[in-house]
């Protein structure tokens, strides 16, 4: 495990409009050392990549305002974002969206309700150092 | 009818139709003679008015040229011009004029084109340009030497008046050179004085250029247009020699008759080439012709009649008479009198008419005579003929006999052949009623030979890729037309479903998300490809399929609406999930170990929902055939291994050893959905392990035979009760020992399994026993048969 007191602190962006779920994000991700933001929607999601790029981005698909897809397609489509790494974190299962977001660059898709938030973590930490 | 009546109505036909015919040729006739007469006296009538119209003109023309060779205008023109002298000329014009009445003006003109002398003195200081183009080309013309006359123009002083022009030059005393011009004006109303002389109802004048120019009725307007009625005479005159006077044809029978004299000209006056039209209404040329026509007939019909009636009276005293007379004695011929003898009255054609009577009454007698006696002898020989006959009677009943039995042969061969034709018939009805029926149904039918050529297209099909009729695309390649394609964006496919049939020597379903090209884009369809077998050769592929975008569509309807339930249930179980996560780790601080267990009971229950959510979502997406995934060519012991990997977890908890076993050298492939297989797999090997008591083994193998792949999991658990087997594949149907045993479960894993082996082509069954384990078996084709997708 990194030094978190002596290095910079990671960057995590969870995009996620349920707040209780927020709070968890908040709580866990900053408990493991990471410098957590919360976007609610789309929306404040690509207002803050104008001032900070995440190191991880951890995004939900079903989201009022500006849902996951097409934030995704914005992060995409925008040269100075299309390079973060993007995680999609949805309930949504189907095969067609996952293979949608696969398609438009995402790197992972996790289902929310089948994994620990342990295991986010785990994944999270594996796709930083990659 | 007697002779003498019908003689007596011929004769009198006959006299009223020579009355008719000569009525009528006296009439034609008579006006033939008159319209004769009528045309040339008004042609001669308009000859001279023309004449007499030529004449006043050129003497006009001639008084000009008078004034021009005049002393007093040529000293006048040469220079020595004071206002007295202008005086002085001016009035002897006016006396010029005196004498030759017609003329309106005499003007004289120096060569610059102005007016120096006139008859009338306001007119003084005028030009030429003042007077218009015709005055002023006629101008320009007589300053060259020559005289010169215009045609009628309309008057450019103020009095709108019709004119005439007449210019000759004026020479100098030497005649060396041209000094001015004299100019006359003639009043042409008053020329035209001369056309009161013409008896006509309409007299008109008309130029060359076909206006018209003068009247009997009028003389001061000019009405610049020609009417129709004259326009084809004046065209045949205006052809003609214009020296010569014209007849003209009769314009229109029933109104009027026209008759045209042409402008001649006197001397050096050649004329205008003027044409003059005169009519006459028909009516008052030919009435002459009716009265003398109506007089004839007065005339004629008594001597008719009177003629007539002598002709009857003669006729019938020389022929009707003697003919009444030999009728009746003809007439007792009739009645078999044949001795008594006409006497001859007279020697004419009668009188031998009567002869010959008396001596053909003499030759039937003879006759009669004769024919009696041959009757009777021809009687004897019909009786001796009679009894020769009845012998020849009797061979030809053999014959016919003989004859009768070969009809019916025949008749028997004929009715074979009827029921032959009959029978053909129906059966033509039969595939003509097929055909009908293929065309008729609302699936797409297409067939082809082995070759892909297309040999059948029923309108549906047609229709779905837009062709009005089947029949142009038979004989076309079908993979041109009928474009069939799965999958969709980058892993689309163009599929050839015809050569997967004739492959696999068996029906080809359509996989999944299959597609046609349409004229409307890509349709969804469904349907399969099967070969048409004949003596276990094939002859080609006959394929059904229907579009099913309407199923289509409200399956994504209620996938959505699924897809969305699911995940707005699996919302909340994350929250708890999670937050449970955090209390179990003591994120809340270090918690009794007795909370620590509820907080576990209630984890797993919180998982167990999550689960069933999944579980239904599977359930109902394989009811609905949505989670059908692509098929793929897989590894079987690979993916076996695999998900035995990811139940390691439960399997250590649980205490259950599993063990996997390969029982054929290659490596086993399938075609099946990988995830839907892999989930299949994991389904069973979790079952095996959760309900088989701790420390129990589970054997997993997959061995090949004949083609077929076969799996087999076997476990040494508590088995089904054999009353409970037959449901053991029913949705949320779980062994009432299973629930004992084991609290968790939503008793759909199974009925998945069995969903996801079907759709690979495979099929599963089992054997257990109540406390000995279950053993399931699954069977597979093997892949390579099953290569379907072309790339």
């Amino acid at each position: 495990m990194q030094n978190v007191s002596t290095e910079k602190k990671k960057v995590v962006l969870a995009v996620e409009d349920d707040t209780f779920l927020a709070g968890v994000h908040r709580n866990k991700m900053a408990k493991e050392g990471f410098d957590i933001f919360i976007a609610g929607n789309g929306r404040e999601a690509l207002d803050f990549l104008k001032t900070k790029k995440p190191d991880i981005i951890l995004l939900d698909l079903i989201m009022p305002v500006m849902d996951g897809f097409e934030t995704l397609k914005a992060i995409k489509e925008n040269p100075e974002t299309k390079d973060l790494k993007v995680v999609i974190l949805s309930n949504l299962s189907q095969e067609e969206d996952k293979q949608r977001v696969m398609d438009m660059g995402a790197l992972d898709y996790i289902v929310k309700a089948n994994v620990s938030f342990r295991e986010i973590v785990e994944k999270v930490k594996s796709y930083m150092e990659a | 009818m007697k002779i003498s009546a019908k003689i007596f109505i011929v004769i009198g036909l006959g006299s009223a139709l020579i009355l008719v015919v000569v009525g009528f040729q006296s009439y034609n006739y008579n006006r033939d003679v008159l319209e004769k007469n009528t045309i040339s006296d008004y042609e001669r009538d308009a000859v001279g008015d023309m004449e007499a119209l030529d004449q006043v003109l050129s003497e006009q023309y001639r008084n000009i040229k008078l004034t021009a060779t005049r002393i007093k205008v040529r000293t006048f023109l040469s220079g020595q011009n004071s206002e007295e002298d202008r005086t002085v000329l001016g009035k002897g014009l006016n006396d010029n004029m005196a004498i030759y009445s017609g003329l309106n003006i005499i003007d004289i003109l120096d060569t610059a084109g102005k007016i120096v002398a006139s008859s009338s003195g306001e007119r003084i200081g005028g030009t030429v340009s003042d007077k218009g183009e015709i005055f002023g080309n006629l101008f320009e013309r007589t300053l060259s030497g020559q005289n010169g006359y215009s045609d009628v123009v309309l008057s450019h002083n103020s009095s709108n008046r019709m004119e005439i022009y007449f210019m000759s030059p004026v020479f100098s005393q030497d005649g060396q050179e041209i000094i001015g011009v004299a100019a006359g004006s003639v009043d042409w109303g008053a020329s035209m004085k001369s056309l009161d002389n013409i008896n006509g109802s309409v007299v008109r004048l008309y130029n060359k250029t076909g206006e018209l120019i003068g009247s009997k009725d009028w003389r001061d307007e000019m009405a610049f247009s020609l009417e129709d009625r004259d326009k084809s005479v004046l065209g045949e005159a205006l052809k003609d020699d214009p020296r010569s006077g014209v007849m003209a044809d009769i314009l229109n029978n029933s109104e009027a008759l026209t008759s045209i004299a042409k402008e001649r000209g006197v001397e050096d006056y050649a004329g205008n080439d003027w044409v003059l039209v005169a009519q006459i209404p028909s009516t008052v040329a030919f009435s002459g012709a009716v009265k003398s026509a109506i007089f004839l007939l007065v005339l004629l019909v008594p001597v008719i009649i009177i003629l007539g009636i002598i002709i009857a009276v003669i006729i019938d005293r020389f022929i009707g008479m003697p003919l009444e007379f030999l009728t009746k004695k003809v007439q007792g011929v009739r009645e078999e009198n044949l001795t008594e003898i006409i006497p001859i009255l007279s020697h004419d054609e009668f009188g031998e008419l009567a002869n010959a009577f008396n001596e053909m009454r003499m030759r039937l007698r003879e006759s009669h005579n004769h024919l009696e006696e041959e009757v009777r002898h021809k009687t004897a020989e019909l009786y001796a003929a009679l009894a020769q006959s009845e012998k020849k009677n009797e061979n030809l009943e053999n014959s016919k006999k003989a004859m009768l039995n070969i009809l019916e042969d025949f008749e028997e061969s004929k009715k074979l052949l009827e029921k032959e034709k009959t029978m053909y018939a129906a059966e033509r009805d039969r595939s003509e009623g097929i055909l009908r029926y293929l065309h008729s149904i609302g699936e797409g039918v297409i067939a082809t030979d082995v070759n892909g050529v297309i040999t059948f297209v029923n309108l549906t099909a047609a229709r779905m890729i837009a062709r009005a009729e089947g029949s142009p695309l038979i004989g076309k390649k079908y993979l041109k037309e009928f474009v069939f394609s799965s999958g969709r964006g980058s892993s689309k496919k163009t599929l050839d479903p015809v050569a997967e049939a004739l492959k696999i020597s068996s029906v080809f379903p359509l996989p999944p998300y299959c597609y046609l090209a349409t004229s409307v884009g890509n349709i969804p369809i469904s349907g399969s490809f099967a070969p048409i077998i004949k003596n276990e050769k094939p002859l080609g592929v006959v394929s059904v399929f229907q579009d099913i975008t309407e199923r289509y569509n409200l399956e994504k309807e209620k996938d959505d609406f699924l897809s969305i339930t699911a995940h707005q249930l699996r919302t909340p179980l994350t929250g708890i999930r999670w937050t449970l996560e955090s209390l179990i780790d003591g994120d809340a601080g270090k918690l009794p170990s007795e909370a620590t267990e509820m907080l576990d009971q209630i984890f797993k229950n919180n998982q167990r929902l999550v689960t069933l959510v999944n579980d239904l979502l599977d359930v109902s997406r394989i009811n609905m055939g949505k989670s059908k995934e692509e098929l793929e060519t897989v590894d079987v012991s690979n993916l076996i291994v695999e998900s035995i990997k990811t139940l390691e977890g439960l399997a250590k908890e649980k205490k259950v050893k599993v063990i996997f076993e390969k029982k054929c050298k290659e490596d086993p492939q399938i075609r099946i959905g990988p995830k839907h297989f892999f989930q299949a797999m994991e389904n069973l090997i979790s079952n095996a392990i959760k309900y088989t008591p701790v420390g129990g083994e589970a054997h997993l193998s997959v061995s090949m035979k004949k083609q077929k792949i076969i799996i087999v999991v076997a476990d040494n658990g508590i088995g089904i009760p054999e009353k409970e087997q037959k449901n053991i594949f029913r949705k949320f149907f779980r062994a009432s020992n299973a629930v004992l045993k084991e609290t968790e479960g939503s008793g759909l894993g199974l009925n998945v399994v069995k969903s996801f082996v079907e759709e690979g082509g495979g099929r599963i069954w089992f054997e257990s026993k109540e406390g000995n384990g279950t053993t399931f078996f699954i069977e597979f084709p093997v892949a390579h048969a099953l290569n379907f997708l072309i790339s």
